[in-house]
């Protein structure tokens, strides 16, 4: 129950008490005085009636005893009137019904009054004549009392009203704060580092608000530094540190991503064809101008959105998406001619050649290097910096045969999974496996390996991909329920069913069935994916959350989402990018951007992963650095 | 009588001088109070509050028609009629038998109500006495004397302060009578006219209060 509660029923039930006793203190008050008054007014009666009477007296039997006594007493204020003689006789007897209207038993029973009772002494003179009794009628007492009754009871209730309303507004204003706290803390728990603007009125909360800030505020401006930080490491790391050009993991990652998102468009391997010549020739320097030149032409193309990339020494690649035929040709030949140029201008007239390879979605990645090299090779036999622009498919099967491949795979659920990539922490001694990753394969009739990047590609391709996810999931689910192997696995899941609200019930039901505890489970989304559509990525993690599940960012990069942003997405794993971790040595800035995204994340609270981190020498470093888990 | 004695204190003296004391039931004068009023008044004071302890004392087995003229004559020989407004400084001020036996002086009701007190103290029924309110014809005043019945139909015996023997009624031409109360009736009246004790622990008969305020005093 929330303080709020708490606070209004027991300062609301005190109310009640006090107003309760107030209440009843005050009817037996009324209730005491009206008793008094009745006593005091018969007393008063009896003996000014008594002392009206003894000169009359002296004979019994004059009527104007009664009619002294009949004026009196109809008045209704009494009860009963006796007048009795010396000997006991009753003279004068007077009566009323014992009768009380407009007053309910219950408040007779309650609150009762008294008949009160007067007795006057009559004399003759000396004598003792007689005496005068008299009884009050306790019906007006009930009455008036009655009526007090209701009135201070509507009262009463119409203040306790008001002062639980009342109540209620104080503790509203006073515990506002308190929730904006909590708000905050909450906040500050996903990572959200707020401050609350307002500084409550109350001096504890007060303190509490200021310290909360002040925490808030310190790590949200190291984050924020850091996070800057990274921003300018992480663009250094992409380029070539020569001619500024995007570096080959760029372009890996890049063609990858493109190919795996089904875009299409073209590839071109750029190969100088003699530089080592070149720079026995001239020297290196001149082989660096020479580069720097050519890198020069390559930004200046502002013409088309095509990326340019600098691979190894003399080989550089482009990357032109969404281009057709045409727009390809009138970039091809713009170059050419500039290289033509930059030829004269070194003094080599045949310097460099371009294989160009058309990509599509059915593409494989495995095929597309082979592929640019041999459109160069054609290009060489062209002539002087010449370009191939190679049109031939990169699929080994149509887009039909893929579409059957992927119906034919959900249809006999063929897909095999094995447990791969197996992540250890090496905080510990020996170190402990802390993630596994649920590598699918799937087969042609020929038992041969599918690209499996192509596959999925497809899968999405032909809307078959949230079929295809649940298939696979479900197998993997079903072999981790007889696995005794406690260590969390990583799913791999598309953005298309991450969407899919009737992907998610069937999650819910599958794991609901399952007795798997679904900790071991982390459902993992490309970053690049994610930020196509970072609502439902977070709509997800927030659902995989309750499930109990973990969600796995993979193949992360800074420049595809901003660290800024990860605490937003209620994950628990970051996987970085293969790139990030490998050659760490070749880049001065790699072992600080590790080191960055480490503290950054514990921060935060998520665990970094590093995939593929095959090289002894990366692994030491990335080792160094302290990431919670490591595949080589 | 002493008049420099800051007499409206003198209850409160007694109190605290009480405080000590136990509260035995039948009326027994400290030594501590007799001292202390000897000390405020003289001698004399002391001698009439141990001569009224000894009346009581020795007059319980008397019939009813003794104790009234002892009592009658005890008050009358050693009181001196005063008005309260010359004793007391006020209009009107009931004094209890001790105040009045301290002072050797009080008015006709104080001498009515002493003599009720002490007859009550001998065992005297309630029902058979009166205070009656009377006007002296002679004095052309109002005045109160202390009535007792034999019986309901009894001409009643008169003790009053005005002359020193008891008579009845019918010799007391000198009287004509207005109203009476007995003790309870009288008392009630008489403190609701002074505003006090309205609550339910007021119904206290005026022998009830006399005892009350003399065990404040000390002298019970």
């Amino acid at each position: 129950m929330s303080l709020f509660k708490q606070l209004l029923i027991l300062v609301g039930l005190l109310f009640l008490v006090v107003f309760t006793i107030n209440f009843a203190l005050s009817m037996q008050n009324i209730r005491s005085y009206l008793q008094i008054e009745s006593e005091v007014h018969v007393q008063d009666t009896a003996t000014s009636l008594g002392l009206s009477l003894s000169p009359h007296m002296s004979d019994e039997n004059d009527p104007i005893l009664r009619t002294m006594m009949n004026a009196i007493f109809d008045t209704g204020y009494y009860q009963e009137m006796r007048l009795v003689d010396v000997d006991g006789e009753v003279l004068v007897h007077l009566q009323n019904p014992e009768e009380i209207r407009g007053v309910p038993d219950w408040m007779r029973k309650i609150l009762p009054i008294e008949t009160a009772e007067a007795v006057s002494e009559i004399s003759t003179g000396w004598n003792i004549a007689g005496t005068l009794y008299v009884t009050s009628n306790p019906g007006y007492g009930y009455l008036k009392l009655y009526e007090q009754f209701k009135s201070t009871l509507l009262f009463t209730f119409l203040v306790l009203v008001l002062s639980v309303a009342l109540l209620w507004l104080v503790l509203r204003l006073t515990l506002k704060p308190l929730r904006e706290i909590e708000e905050q803390a909450n906040q500050i728990s996903a990572g959200n580092f707020v401050e609350t603007p307002k500084e409550p009125l109350t001096l504890e909360v007060r303190n509490v608000a200021r310290a909360m800030n002040s925490m808030s505020g310190k790590i949200g401006g190291m984050i924020t530094r850091m996070n800057n930080k990274l921003d300018s490491l992480s663009d250094s790391l992409k380029r070539d540190s020569l001619t500024g050009l995007f570096n080959q993991e760029t372009f890996n990652t890049e063609i990858k991503r493109a190919l795996s998102a089904g875009e299409q468009g073209y590839a071109a391997l750029i190969k100088f064809d003699d530089l080592a010549g070149f720079a026995r020739e001239r020297g290196s320097r001149s082989v660096d101008n020479l580069l720097v030149d050519f890198a020069e032409i390559l930004k200046q193309d502002n013409t088309s959105p095509a990326s340019y990339y600098r691979l190894y020494g003399s080989e550089f690649a482009m990357i032109y998406p969404q281009a057709s035929e045409a727009e390809i040709q009138t970039l091809a030949e713009s170059l050419q001619e500039r290289f033509n140029h930059l030829g004269q201008v070194h003094g080599i007239e045949d310097l460099l050649h371009t294989g160009i390879v058309r990509f599509e979605r059915s593409s494989e990645i495995e095929r597309l290097m082979p592929a640019m090299v041999e459109a160069y090779e054609q290009a060489r036999l062209i002539g002087q910096n010449a370009f191939f622009i190679k049109e031939d498919s990169l699929s080994s099967m149509t887009e039909m045969d893929w579409k059957a491949a992927v119906e034919h795979a959900i249809d006999y659920n063929t897909p095999e999974i094995t447990f791969t990539a197996e992540a250890y922490n090496y905080h510990t001694d020996p170190a402990q496996q802390v993630m596994r990753e649920a590598f699918t394969v799937v087969r042609n009739d020929d038992g041969d390996a599918l690209s499996i990047g192509t596959f999925f590609s497809m899968a999405e391709e032909f809307a078959l991909v949230e079929a295809l996810d649940k298939t696979i999931i479900h197998k993997i689910i079903s072999q981790l329920e007889v696995s005794d192997d406690p260590t969390p696995v990583t799913v791999n899941v598309s953005l298309a069913s991450i969407s899919s609200t009737d992907f998610r019930q069937w999650l819910q039901r599958r794991l609901a069935d399952s007795q798997l505890p679904a900790e071991r489970l982390a459902f993992s989304v490309t970053a690049y994916a994610a930020a196509k559509n970072l609502d439902a990525f977070i709509h997800f993690s927030l659902f995989v959350r309750n499930l109990g599940a973990k969600v796995l960012l993979k193949r992360y990069t800074p420049d595809v989402v901003d660290v800024d942003m990860l605490k937003e997405l209620y994950i628990d794993y970051l996987r970085l990018a293969r790139d990030m971790t490998m050659n760490i040595s070749e880049h001065a800035s790699k072992p600080e951007f590790l080191n960055l995204i480490q503290e950054v994340s514990s921060l935060i609270d998520i665990r970094v992963l590093a995939e593929g981190v095959t090289a002894d020498e990366d692994f030491a470093l990335v080792r160094k650095t302290g990431l919670y888990g490591i595949s080589r | 009588m002493n008049r420099r004695l800051p007499l409206l204190c003198l209850p409160a003296v007694l109190l605290s001088l009480a405080l000590s004391l136990p509260l035995p039931a039948q009326l027994e004068l400290s030594n501590q109070l007799l001292d202390d009023i000897e000390a405020r008044h003289d001698s004399y004071a002391r001698k009439r509050l141990e001569q009224w302890q000894i009346l009581i004392e020795d007059s319980q087995e008397l019939t009813d028609q003794q104790k009234l003229a002892a009592v009658n004559d005890f008050f009358n020989s050693r009181v001196m009629f005063t008005d309260d407004e010359i004793l007391w400084g006020r209009e009107d001020y009931w004094a209890t038998p001790v105040e009045t036996l301290a002072m050797g002086a009080g008015d006709c009701e104080d001498f009515s109500i002493a003599k009720y007190f002490t007859l009550r103290e001998l065992g005297v029924e309630d029902d058979k006495m009166r205070l009656t309110y009377v006007k002296a014809t002679e004095l052309n005043q109002a005045h109160m004397v202390l009535t007792y019945y034999e019986n309901r139909r009894a001409t009643p015996q008169v003790l009053d302060n005005l002359i020193p023997e008891i008579r009845t009624a019918d010799k007391r031409q000198d009287l004509v009578p207005v109203y009476s109360f007995n003790g309870s009736g009288l008392w009630l009246a008489k403190t609701r006219g002074e505003g006090e004790r309205v609550g339910d622990s007021s119904r206290l008969s005026l022998w009830e209060d006399l005892k009350a305020r003399m065990q404040r005093e000390g002298a019970l």
